[in-house]
Order: C-alpha cells, then structure tokens, then sequence
C-alpha cells in the first residue's frame, strides 16, 4: 500500500480557463455553455440567479475529508446549486471509485491516491485544485515548549502523532521528514488528519504533523504552530464512469475566482 | 441469607467489576466531557436530527429485515446436516470479522455499477449505492449476523423431543414452528434483534463505504460524527451523547414491549428479587 514513488509525478494540469484544452485532453466534445467563459463573465454571470439554477444539478462528489469545511463554502461562493458531497479519507474514495461507487467527481488530498485510479483508467486527468502545506501544530498544553523547527519533533521531552503511512497526510508527513534528515518515533500514530487534531487536543501528544488548514491563522479554534516547506497536493478528476460533462462544468466552476478566495482564506493556494 | 444463586466466589464479583468498569468509565468520561451548552445549538441543526432520526430509523428496520431473513437462515443452519450448511455456518460469521470498510467493499463490488449484480440491477432501473437503500444493505451485512448466530446458537441448545412430540400428534411443519419453535427461540430472537439493532446503530465503515456520507440523504449519527469530528470536535462529542441518549431510551422503552426477554430486571425462573 504504502511507496508508489512515481505518484507524485502526476501531471496536475492547471485547467484554468482553457475549457477546451481540458476537452480535449478528455477526449470529449467540447462543451462550452456561455458561463463557462472567461473569468469575468464567469463571476459576473454566476452571481445571478439564473445561471444558478442552470448549474450541473446532482452530481456526486466523493471528496477528501480535510476539505469537508471549504468545498461546500467554495461551491456556494461559486454559485454552485445541487451537488452531494460525501467526504471520505482519499483512500475510501479510492476504493470506492474501484469499486463502482456512482461518484461523477473525485478529489483527493495527494496525487498518489490519484495516480492509482489514473493507472486504472478509472478517472480522467487530474486537475490541481490547489495547493497546500504541511505544518507543524503544537497542542495547547505545549505551546510554550520552544517548539520552533522540525527538529523539535526529535526531542525526547515531546510526545508526537503522526499519521499512518497508508493515508495521504502520512505520506507528506514521512516525506517531509525524510527531507529534513529527522527521524522521529511518534508516540502516537493515527489514519486521518482529524486523527491528529484530536490527538492533539486531547493532550494525548504535545505536537504533531498536520495540513496548515488547521492553523490558527486559517480557522477559528486552529493550532499554533508553522508551516512547513512541503507542498499538499489537492487533485480533482473525472469520474470516467459518472456524468462526465457536468462533472466538468462542476470542476471549472470550482476552479473559478469566487470559489478561488475562499480556497485561499482557508490556507491553500490556488494553483 | 442471600439465595444460593446470588452467591458467587469473590473472584466473580471482582472481574465482574471490572468488566462493568470497562463499559462504564468510557461511557462516564464522555458525559464528563460533552458541552451541555451547545447541545441545543448543535441538535438544533436540522441536518443533524435528520441524521440522528435516520439512524434511529434504519436500524430499527435493520432488526426487523436481520430477524426476517436471520432467524430462517439460523434454523436451517442449526438443524441441516448437509455439508454445505456447516461452510455456510462459517461465511455467515464473516461479517463480523471483517473489517467493516472491507464489508463495504465487498458490497460495491456486488451492487456497483462495476459490480456483479450492478449491471442487471441497473438494467431493471434500480441503482444501490449511495442511496437509502444502500445504508440498509450495508447495515444489514453487518447486523445479521447477530441474529444468526444467537438463534442457531440457542436453537442448538433446545431438546428435540416438544417437536418430535407434537410431530406424533399430527402437527405438521408451520404448526410445529409457530406453536412450539418460535415461541422457544423468543429470548434469543430478541436477543439477536436488539444486537443487530445496537451494531447497525453504531455502523460506520460499511455504511460510509457502500452509501457514502451525503448529507440529508445516506449521512447518519456516525458518520456526521466521523465528519465533525474534522471541523468541530464540540459538535461530535455532543452528537454522539445524543446517539446515546437515543439509544437508552429506546432500549428501555422497548423493554418488556417488543423485545420481551431482554433488560427486564427480573425473571421469573430466578428466585428471590
């Protein structure tokens, strides 16, 4: 499960605004209703109602669950109507897209997760969302403990969590380690991002590896704590088996500059 | 004198203080917790008693469908001296074995648009996953079982001779079931029913697998907690004390009424009390 060096070579084409670009590198007829155009037409058309109601209507989106707060605000920022979130950790959603859950959309918190449905033919190119990072987050009870670089997490007086290998933020997590040059032994190991926010906030460890979403610049309630030079990729693709044009329409307006600032404000950067 | 029942070695009464305290303290240390405050603001949430009330109601159907089809497939089970059905003795306890995502799983890959009764599932028009249809089946996998297991079990257990003697007296198969089986298998029935009930309201990683977690329409109790507890922690602890209380309540409200054998405080072949 774990490994798969070569996923993080995924191509994370920017979609942008070259809708036809992405059309045809999905090999699909070039679908262009008139609020998919320019990004100012875009923004001026989607703030009316109208254009509203005309958005791609129940689709299903399987997401990761770290986005569970800023999808949903990006899509009504957006003008989005009717669309079904279900946030799952990158490696449900993986199963489930193998497996033949009715899912039109799917975005994952790293492109290894992706490349595994991109090598299956199951999903078409990944598009970046945005980008992230990693953080340190140090737990309330240790936020005057001078904790100030990575290498803190090497001292023997900090209890640490990370998470597990096999899921996305464990992955960045031994990477950004690994390009440190620290080795560290985590008191305790969880599965989620959620995990180590938990963890965290229950005392059961004095600091931990996170997204930098959870910061307290980025939320209200976040950590202390500060980031860390190792980029969080968020992927979005096509279900091949889904509502392939709408998804698209989906993913274009959640790509658009109104879904943009709210990506932004929660500590990623749009790409 | 306390009754001879009532007497045990002290080393019963120690681990059986332990055990309780095992179930009690975690129980204890989360009403400690729970930000009373906010309970009103959360389950004021209408997204969150809809989730608390499909719960409720899906587990209650989840019983009703495990005892339906449960209690048949343990008396076959149980009384079947074919080979086949000492195999299926053992797959039908593989639900609870089974990591519930990996019972999730398995689910799609039976009912998914890629899965073995998928295509001619959705070539009559009828489309599982991420339904409420979805949340069932997926309950239904890992409930069932309980039901299974607790009836063949007790069935097991039971003489033959009332069925043999009214067999002799002329009464034929139905007769013999609903006159003499049934009625013997009650307090395991209800056992059955009441775990299965209690495991599908706790149901996560089958439900989240086969049903996904979309709000309003397959999200439940845990999995709005399993989402909340990423953006509010305060909101998880309070909805899972409501799953709770829900729980409590109606499994004291049941007691005596459907579920007949199960959590009366006296019974009658006990003596004393």
């Amino acid at each position: 499960m774990a490994g798969e060096p070569e996923g993080r070579e995924v191509g994370s084409t920017r979609l942008g605004w070259n809708v036809g670009f992405y059309d045809a590198a999905m090999g699909m007829t070039p679908l262009r209703p008139a609020w998919v155009g320019p990004s100012l037409l875009t923004t001026v058309a989607l703030a009316t109602p109208l254009a509203c109601t005309s958005g791609p209507s129940g689709l299903t989106v399987g997401a990761a669950s770290s986005l569970s707060d800023l999808l949903p605000a990006m899509a009504s920022a957006a003008g989005v109507g009717d669309v079904s979130w279900s946030f799952a950790g990158s490696q449900t959603l993986v199963a489930q897209v193998q497996a033949g859950a009715p899912l039109d959309l799917v975005i994952t918190a790293d492109a290894a997760s992706m490349q595994r449905l991109v090598s299956e033919g199951l999903v078409g190119t990944p598009v970046e969302l945005g980008e992230g990072s990693l953080a340190v987050l140090i737990a309330p009870q240790a936020s005057d403990r001078g904790i100030r670089s990575i290498d803190a997490l090497t001292r023997g007086d900090l209890d640490v969590v990370l998470a597990a290998p096999e899921v996305p933020l464990g992955r960045y997590s031994h990477d950004a380690l690994e390009a440190a040059g620290v080795a560290v032994q985590p008191r305790v190991t969880v599965t989620s991002a959620a995990g180590v926010t938990i963890q965290l906030r229950l005392g059961e460890a004095d600091v931990g590896i996170g997204y930098a979403s959870d910061l307290g610049v980025h939320r209200t309630g976040g950590f202390d704590g500060f980031e860390i030079d190792h980029p969080v990729e968020y992927l979005a693709a096509v279900v091949v088996d889904g509502r392939r044009a709408e998804a698209e329409r989906l993913l274009a307006e959640l790509l658009n500059d109104a879904a943009d600032s709210v990506l932004e404000a929660g500590g990623i950067s749009p790409s | 004198m306390t009754h001879p029942v009532r007497q045990f070695p002290r080393v019963v009464w120690v681990l059986a203080a332990l055990g309780a305290l095992v179930v009690v303290t975690p129980v204890a240390a989360l009403l400690i917790e729970t930000p009373w405050s906010s309970f009103g603001d959360v389950l004021g949430d209408a997204s969150v008693r809809g989730a608390l009330a499909r719960s409720v109601g899906v587990a209650v159907g989840v019983a009703a469908l495990s005892a339906v089809l449960g209690v048949p497939l343990a008396l076959v089970l149980a009384r079947s001296q074919r080979p086949w059905a000492g195999m299926l003795r053992r797959l039908v306890v593989l639900p609870l074995v089974l990591p519930p995502v990996a019972g999730g799983v398995a689910l799609l890959l039976t009912v998914g648009r890629r899965g073995l009764l998928g295509g001619p599932l959705a070539g009559v028009g009828i489309e599982i996953p991420f339904t409420i249809a979805a949340v069932v089946v997926a309950q239904l996998f890992v409930a069932m079982p309980f039901v299974v297991v607790t009836v063949e079990a007790a069935d097991r257990a039971l003489p033959p001779e009332p069925e043999e003697i009214a067999a002799t007296l002329g009464a034929g198969p139905a007769r013999r079931l609903r006159s003499i089986t049934l009625p013997r298998l009650g307090g395991a029935i209800g056992s059955g029913v009441v775990l299965s009930w209690a495991r599908a309201m706790g149901e996560l990683g089958a439900t989240l697998t086969l049903a996904g977690n979309l709000p309003g329409r397959t999200q439940t109790g845990p999995l709005l907690v399993l989402l909340a507890l990423e953006s509010d922690p305060n909101a998880a602890v309070v909805v899972s004390v409501a799953l709770l209380v829900v729980s409590v309540v109606l499994l004291v409200a049941g007691r005596g009424r459907w579920v007949p054998y199960i959590g009366s405080s006296s019974r009658s072949r006990r003596p004393g009390g």
